[in-house]
């Protein structure tokens, strides 16, 4: 059973069903239903109900849906209603929304309160799994090295009298490559698990030829009519050591109008905007290398002539020169995927972590990047405010918050006062 | 003033700046009794920038002295308390009253106590110990025991003072000389401008003689003989402790500064030290400068009692005994200003009480006493407490120059600073905020790539002065000035401070019912359940900051309240 609660669980049912599905939404009745995906097919066909709010488990509004049993069901529904706007909840979410709407009494939470401390718990083993061995000693020596800062910052700032120098930027800088050359070991892994690489580019460029000839199956039907491919079709297949998913997308510009054509362009652009790769496909000169990889196809059908002069100004601009049909460049092309991929999400082979600490470490690399600038400026009293940033950022990234004791530095260093 | 009479300092001077805003006297009695006004930091931006004054010791007394005595229905009485007072009534014990020396009893619904550094006061010079709450002072030695029959819990504390010299033995003709800085400002908003008075302070320094002598003599120092068992200040240590923790450390500076207008008296800044008499000579006269000097008073360390401020409420009132209010180093502080934070705070509340109003917290977003008090009641201190701007989570809010601008509210609720006064900072507010709104509406000359930025624009860039970007300026205030220019280059920092101060206060401002038993609630660890016992926080916020609080059992406070609210308004939607 899949059950969805908060304002909007009304509106994402209604989209998770097939067109008219819903006639009324009559409360604490089973109705008969569709589920389909976005361009219509059926995933499941399931029971479902709602219970208005507030005289519902959470005091939400709530529905349930009873699907067919099987993980990949299961899984495939929770994707669905995702995309249609729902969030997997958090460990104890339902219980605790429910206790504070009060529908349970203080002894239910005792068990609310234990599954949000083993959640936390869960969060800091994890990350202390993540981050062990000498990357952890280096987050340590890191660590030291930030409260050094900022009580050298504060040392200044607090005792004026006795003649401490505030600190040099340089260091800052130094601690911002250290930061830098740690963010290098280690790997992010996408939200979804698996990196997504979207092939996009105008129809009949040989998207789906590419992706058939990538992932060495027939994935995407291929045709010589343009705009076959309507629905994004996904292979996932590994390079170099990395797991990634490709995924094919309705081509630009379809011949065909009407409805299903324009949904496939709403499917295309979904995908491509949540890809952590793009890749660009073109058959000539109109394209760039700014927003991913940017691959020129059918370069079997080029001249002698065409390979010396064209392909040479387009390989200075950056394109690959490759061809779905022949294989030529597909080396080339998986050797960019990887070493592109390996500059987004960091080594295949790095210590993982979540998105959330990774956002963590910018925010220490970004705080120090401004605490160097300040001191340039000698605004140091900003500065202190940048570390501060970036020591919070370093305790977000271990799954802890220390709290540095600044004072505690200061007099041991320093000999100070009257 | 027992130590030296100096007022200001980083975190202090806001602290005198807030006072003054609320209606405290400290700003004034400051500025009316300066003999030396100095600023700090100048070349530091303007939330890190400080005031301090040396005083006139007989003027700042005589200035509180007289103001006191102004005050209209205020009896002055002198006598040793004793015992307190109290009643218990429907299981509460309240304060009723205070017995004096020789007999005498005072009625009195509220009790502010501020003991200073005399509950159980004992000085030492050297291996000498005599009961005392300063120099020429007897301790007090009765309200101790009273304390500890009420139930609460006290602590012993150090701290110390330099021997005193006598002007005419001291050599100053090779020293460095030290004056008042020419911009440095008067504390007090309402001040007509410095006194004529500037007289200079002496830079000179320790050598390795002096320290040759203090560790000869270690064997009869207090401190490191473990007669002194009071945990001293880490920021105000003694000479001696100077030497022995640095020992590479070859000197250390030591400021000549004049006590009053007669400058017959020397404070030697810098060597506050408890070891015996004739080893003060020495190392005094071991100093360039004070070949010479006459010794007027040694310098001695103090012990003396404090009551654990965690069993305070915010108000300053304590949670055991209702109507007994403590301030100043009974709870823990050093620091004139400290104490003076805390005395307007407690005396308000005080009288709040009396007259049935709720009491006036100052929150940390708001004002280095909320800081401090905050502090003190949540998380306590171990040595004696003073303030560091460092203290300050919000500092780039909590300025010298703003403090009538965010006290405001308070001090119209307080109601000390009369309606003319409050009226004229209102006017003065508003034309700061014209002067902003001006500077953000008017665009510069233009530029060589003939772009034109606002004045605004002009003026967040480094090193750029308001007098420089604006003609016309003669007619305005210095301060107010600066506090337009001050707004404009902290903006973007301030705002993300505003912005946190105020999702803090949403989320942590949720008061937590007085009687709310910890124990019972599932899943707090029991040390942590004993904590919050023992500080019994008022908000939520205040739980957070608690030494060893973990999100986790903050989610646990934070459900079991929201248990609570849901329970009074059900059916109102909540969002996670």
């Amino acid at each position: 059973m899949i059950r969805l609660s908060g304002v909007e669980a009304f509106e994402v049912l209604t989209r998770l069903l097939a067109q008219g599905g819903v006639r009324a939404l009559e409360p604490r009745k089973l109705h008969l239903g569709r589920i389909c995906d976005s361009s219509g097919w059926t995933l499941d066909r399931v029971l479902w109900a709602v219970m208005p709010g507030p005289a519902s488990y959470t005091g939400d509004d709530m529905v349930e849906i009873h699907c067919h049993g099987g993980v990949a069901v299961v899984d495939t529904l929770l994707e669905r209603a995702v995309e249609c706007g729902a969030r997997l909840a958090r460990p104890g979410e339902f219980t605790r929304r429910a206790f504070e709407a009060g529908k349970l009494d203080l002894s239910r939470a005792e068990a609310v309160s234990r599954i949000i401390e083993a959640g936390s718990r869960c969060e800091i083993r994890a990350a202390a799994r993540a981050l062990e061995g000498e990357l952890a000693l280096e987050l340590e020596l890191l660590r030291t090295e930030i409260v050094s800062l900022q009580a050298e910052i504060e040392a200044g700032i607090d005792f004026p009298d006795e003649g401490l120098e505030d600190p040099c930027a340089a260091r800052c800088d130094e601690l911002c490559r250290r930061m830098r050359l740690f963010s290098l070991a280690l790997r992010r892994d996408a939200a979804s698990g698996v990196p997504e690489v979207v092939l996009s580019g105008r129809v009949n460029v040989g998207k789906s030829s590419l992706i058939n000839r990538l992932a060495g199956r027939q994935v995407a039907i291929v045709t010589a009519e343009a705009g076959t491919t309507r629905d994004a079709v996904s292979a996932d297949l590994e390079v170099e050591g990395r797991r990634i998913r490709l995924v094919d997308t309705a081509g630009e510009g379809d011949a065909c109008a009407g409805a299903p054509a324009r949904e496939a362009v709403r499917v295309a652009r979904e995908r491509i905007a949540k890809a952590t790769l793009l890749v660009r496909i073109t058959e000539g000169q109109d394209g760039d290398s700014r927003e991913g990889i940017w691959v020129v196809n059918k370069i079997d059908l080029w001249t002698a002539s065409q390979r010396m002069e064209m392909g040479r100004r387009l390989q200075a601009r950056g394109a690959l020169l490759c061809s779905a049909l022949t294989g030529e460049g597909l080396m080339g092309l998986r050797a960019a995927l990887a070493s592109r991929l390996d500059e987004e999400l960091g080594p295949a082979e790095g210590i993982p972590v979540s998105v959330r600490q990774f956002g963590a470490l910018q925010l220490v690399v970004s705080g120090l990047e401004r605490a160097a600038e300040r001191l340039r400026e000698g605004r140091v009293e900003l500065a202190a405010e940048d570390v501060q940033t970036a020591w919070d950022g370093l305790g977000q990234l271990g799954g802890e918050t220390v709290e540095a004791d600044v004072l505690d530095t200061i007099f041991s260093r320093f000999c100070i006062g009257k | 003033m027992s130590c030296n009479p100096a007022i200001g300092g980083l975190g202090k001077s806001q602290i005198v700046r807030e006072l003054d805003a609320l209606g405290g006297e400290m700003a004034r009695a400051a500025d009316a009794s300066a003999i030396q006004f100095r600023r700090l930091n100048a070349s530091k931006g303007p939330a890190v920038r400080a005031r301090r004054v040396q005083c006139d010791m007989g003027g700042y007394q005589a200035h509180m002295r007289s103001a006191v005595e102004a005050c209209e229905r205020l009896a002055l009485l002198q006598g040793m308390v004793v015992d307190i007072d109290t009643r218990l009534e429907g299981g509460r014990r309240a304060v009723t009253g205070l017995q004096l020396e020789g007999g005498r009893r005072l009625e009195a619904s509220q009790v502010v106590l501020t003991t200073g550094t005399f509950l159980r006061g004992l000085m030492h010079i050297g291996l000498r110990s005599e009961p005392g709450g300063r120099v020429g002072d007897p301790p007090d030695v009765h309200l101790s025991d009273a304390l500890v029959g009420l139930g609460f819990e006290l602590g012993r504390l150090k701290t110390g003072t330099p021997a005193r010299l006598a002007s005419e033995s001291v050599n100053l003709s090779g020293l460095v000389e030290q004056r008042s800085d020419p911009t440095a400002l008067p504390f007090s908003h309402a001040w007509s401008g410095p006194k004529g008075v500037d007289l200079p302070c002496y830079l000179t320094r320790t050598n390795e003689k002096t320290h040759d002598i203090i560790r000869a003599n270690l064997d009869r120092s207090p401190l490191f003989s473990g007669r002194i068992e009071g945990v001293g200040a880490r920021y105000c240590p003694s000479i001696e402790d100077k030497v022995v923790k640095f020992p590479d450390r070859l000197s250390h500076q030591v400021i000549l500064e004049p006590t009053d207008m007669s400058q017959q008296v020397i404070y030697p800044n810098g060597i506050s030290t408890s070891l015996p008499e004739d080893v003060q000579v020495e190392l005094i006269r071991s100093i360039e400068g004070l070949e010479e000097a006459e010794m007027l008073q040694p310098g001695y360390g103090i012990e003396y009692d404090f009551v654990y401020p965690t069993q305070l409420r915010c108000s300053l009132e304590t949670r055991a005994v209702d109507g007994l209010f403590l301030a100043g180093q009974i709870n823990g502080t050093s620091g004139y200003e400290e104490a003076a934070g805390q005395g307007l705070v407690a005396g308000v509340n005080a009288a709040r009480k009396v007259a049935e109003q709720a009491p006036i917290v100052l929150g940390r977003q708001e004002a280095y006493i909320g800081v401090m008090i905050d502090d003190l009641v949540t998380r306590g201190t171990r040595e004696p407490y003073r303030m560091f701007s460092s203290r300050a989570e919000f500092r780039l809010l909590l300025r010298e120059d703003n403090a009538v601008e965010r006290l405001a509210d308070a001090a119209r609720q307080i109601g000390i600073v009369d309606a003319i006064r409050l009226e004229a900072r209102d006017a003065a507010n508003a034309r700061v905020d014209s002067l902003v709104q001006h500077l953000r509406t008017t665009l510069a000359a233009p530029d060589r790539d003939g772009r034109r930025p606002s004045l605004e624009i002009l003026l967040r860039r480094p090193g750029v002065r308001l007098e420089e970007l604006m003609d016309g300026m003669d007619g305005w205030e210095p301060d107010l000035i600066e506090r337009a220019e001050v707004r404009i280059k902290y903006q973007g920092y301030v705002d993300r401070q505003i912005h946190r101060a105020e999702r803090l206060g949403a989320m942590l401002g949720m008061a937590i019912p007085e009687g709310l038993v910890y124990g019972s609630l599932p899943g707090l660890s029991r040390e942590l359940a004993e904590k919050l016992e023992r500080v019994r926080p008022e908000t939520l916020g205040q739980a957070s900051r608690i030494d060893g609080m973990t999100p986790a059992a903050l989610d646990v406070l934070s459900l079991h309240l929201a248990g609570h609210l849901a329970g009074s308004r059900r059916g109102v939607p909540r969002g996670t």
